[in-house]
């Protein structure tokens, strides 16, 4: 989670495309595949994969490898914002995200291996 | 050197003890060294807390073990409190991390909050093990000695319990996401904290093990422990 450039503008401008924000509504629930976000959001596969780059960039998704029956991995989708808050003073404006609340056997897989 | 205080065992066996708890050492050592470059490496807050709590449950105690009866007058029973406790609260700063927020994701200027809340996480761990050692029943020899064991059992029970818990975590973490290190993890930490427990209260009432033998299998199943650890930090 980098505080590099102006992410705040990233995650506004990320937020005012329509399959962005399709997206973050279909995972906060569940976790989806990106062939059937592209079903649900009414997109490309090749449209899904972009937008599922820039929102996991900021943040706002996490992906999970899975095993299909067949034994092949395939990648899930979380949303992992509950809140974007944009506060707007003399000074500027900061962009806030809220994470929503993860799994504590997820959090700690990712931190454990964030330290191997 | 190393003095193991116990009685009706061969003498190989406490020689045995005292060479695996040197290797668990040596070994806890290094899961340090790997714990301390994996912060280093991710530069996260979370991560500095986790290898923290990894060496308070390894390198501590095991040094501690094999320190204290070279150098030091302590009992057997003050050093079991005292490695105990380093056990606690690493599996408490390990459950912080995992619960607790230790890490900020604010993409704006909120760090300062989420190190306050880190301070305050840190010092709950502080005055946590500050109250453990003070209760020691240093200076003078216990003058009730079945009150002074029963709190180490209850302690003792409180950080198998804690132990058994991280290690269930960390063993769905191992099913939910695939991660091999976490099942490694999970068995260590079941290892050193769980199955010492039962060896060292449960099996002694069941079976008429003599002294030196409940000690050899839990400095072999902390030593089986910390090398589990050691392995799900390297590549596996």
């Amino acid at each position: 989670m980098a505080d590099d450039g102006e992410p705040g503008e990233a995650v506004l401008s990320l937020l005012d495309d329509e399959y962005a924000r399709a997206i973050l509504v279909a995972t906060s629930h569940e976790s989806l595949s990106a062939s059937a976000l592209a079903e649900t959001c009414g997109a490309s596969e090749p449209t899904i994969y972009r937008r599922l780059t820039s929102l996991a960039d900021q943040g706002l998704i996490e992906e999970q490898q899975e095993l299909d029956p067949e034994g092949h991995h395939y990648k899930t989708y979380t949303t992992r914002v509950d809140r974007v808050t944009v506060e707007i003073d003399a000074e500027g404006y900061r962009v806030s995200l809220e994470p929503s609340a993860e799994d504590p056997a997820d959090r700690f897989t990712r931190l454990y291996e964030g330290l191997r | 050197m190393i003095e193991i205080e116990a009685t009706g065992g061969p003498p190989a066996a406490i020689v045995l003890t005292v060479v695996i708890y040197a290797c668990a050492t040596g070994l806890s050592l290094v899961v340090a060294a790997m714990a301390y470059t994996g912060y280093r490496e991710s530069g996260n807050r979370a991560q500095l807390v986790l290898a923290a709590g990894l060496v308070l449950l390894t390198t501590v105690p095991q040094t501690l073990r094999v320190i204290l009866p070279t150098l030091t007058a302590t009992t057997a029973l003050e050093r079991t409190v005292l490695t105990t406790a380093s056990e606690l609260c690493g599996l408490i700063a390990i459950l912080y991390t995992i619960h607790g927020r230790p890490e900020s994701r604010s993409r704006s200027g909120r760090r300062p909050k989420a190190r306050r809340e880190y301070s305050l996480g840190g010092l709950a761990l502080l005055v946590g093990l500050v109250a453990l050692v003070g209760s020691l029943p240093f200076g003078s020899a216990p003058t009730v000695p079945d009150e002074a064991s029963l709190g180490v059992t209850a302690l003792s029970a409180l950080t198998a319990f804690a132990g058994s818990y991280v290690a269930w975590l960390a063993y769905s973490g191992y099913q939910r996401n695939e991660s091999r290190p976490m099942l490694f993890l999970g068995l260590g930490i079941a290892l050193i904290t769980a199955v010492p427990f039962v060896l060292a209260y449960g099996v002694t009432l069941m079976v008429a093990a003599s002294e030196v033998m409940v000690l050899l299998s839990v400095s072999v199943a902390q030593f089986a422990g910390v090398f589990a650890i050691y392995y799900s930090l390297a590549r596996v």
